[in-house]
């Protein structure tokens, strides 16, 4: 089994970023991170607000049993987005959910929303193998 | 050295015509990287570690005088999660139009490279070996992929 926990996607939510007249004062992509925060919270995390991460967009912390992980979410333009997760739980045994479990429910949540479409996963930033979803079996 | 500054900024904006941006986003990019801008943290922020060191000289890579567009493909190399942006609307920023290190082609440098190009003076000069230790210890702990 491959987990792939980079996603490139599109969105149609507005591009929300906050200019002052020289410079971004929020980058855009706080409302597609409320989304996802939101598809989350629905499925029992525990999530934080959105945390503001300038040029590299918008952060998640993502809690549940004892696991942590971690979303980056960039708006590259008015309509791609990349999505970046990290299990970060330290561990000598394992917990659930998996990383795997985390990521199809994610994956899934996606997709059942109507504000995302385009949805490829990818192993890490030099994977040009686009796949429809982010738990691959080898 | 005003002149000098001018040369060079007009010679950035060159390199930022040549990449393919408009002149109004190769301006933008030749422009200061702004000093209030979070910089690349080189023990990474989603590690949690307490903000007095995270955000220390010894730990927040902003090169004094470094041009936006440069601090961004310097970025990109060094830290694994930054894929670039998006670009101001005054400037034409909008559909297809962020700044992407992977359109540009520019790549990625592995564990050693991340480590010394991307630890911030002050930790090199101060710390040393010990800092260096530390940023590799962290940069392994979050990259189960790279090898030196």
């Amino acid at each position: 089994m491959t987990l792939r926990p980079r996603a490139e996607f599109q969105t149609s939510l507005p591009d929300d970023g906050i200019e002052d007249e020289t410079d971004f004062v929020e980058f855009p992509g706080r409302n597609v991170t409320e989304a996802i925060a939101t598809m989350l919270s629905g499925l029992g995390y525990d999530v934080s607000p959105p945390i503001h991460a300038a040029e590299h967009g918008w952060e998640l912390d993502v809690r549940a049993n004892g696991r942590r992980f971690w979303l980056q979410i960039t708006r590259m333009d008015e309509l791609n987005c990349i999505l970046v997760t990290q299990d970060m739980t330290w561990r000598i045994w394992r917990l659930h959910p998996s990383h795997a479990e985390f990521l199809t429910q994610l994956d899934a949540a996606l997709r059942q929303d109507g504000r995302f479409d385009e949805i490829g996963w990818y192993r890490n930033w030099e994977d040009d193998t686009r796949t429809p979803h982010p738990v691959v079996a080898d | 050295m005003e002149g000098m500054g001018a040369l060079s900024r007009a010679s950035r904006v060159e390199k930022y015509l040549a990449q393919g941006f408009t002149p109004a986003k190769a301006a933008y990019l030749a422009e200061p990287y702004p000093a209030s801008d979070m910089g690349h943290h080189f023990a990474q922020r989603k590690l949690g570690l307490p903000s007095d060191y995270s955000e220390s000289v010894f730990n927040v890579l902003k090169p004094k005088g470094i041009a936006r567009g440069d601090m961004y493909e310097l970025h990109y190399k060094v830290d694994p999660d930054f894929h670039g942006g998006p670009l101001p609307r005054r400037v034409g920023g909008g559909k297809g139009n962020g700044w992407s290190g992977k359109n540009l082609g520019l790549k990625k440098y592995g564990l050693a490279g991340r480590i010394w190009h991307g630890s911030p003076a002050p930790l090199k000069a101060r710390v040393g070996g010990l800092g260096a230790s530390t940023g590799a210890a962290a940069h392994s702990m979050t990259d189960e992929e790279d090898s030196w």
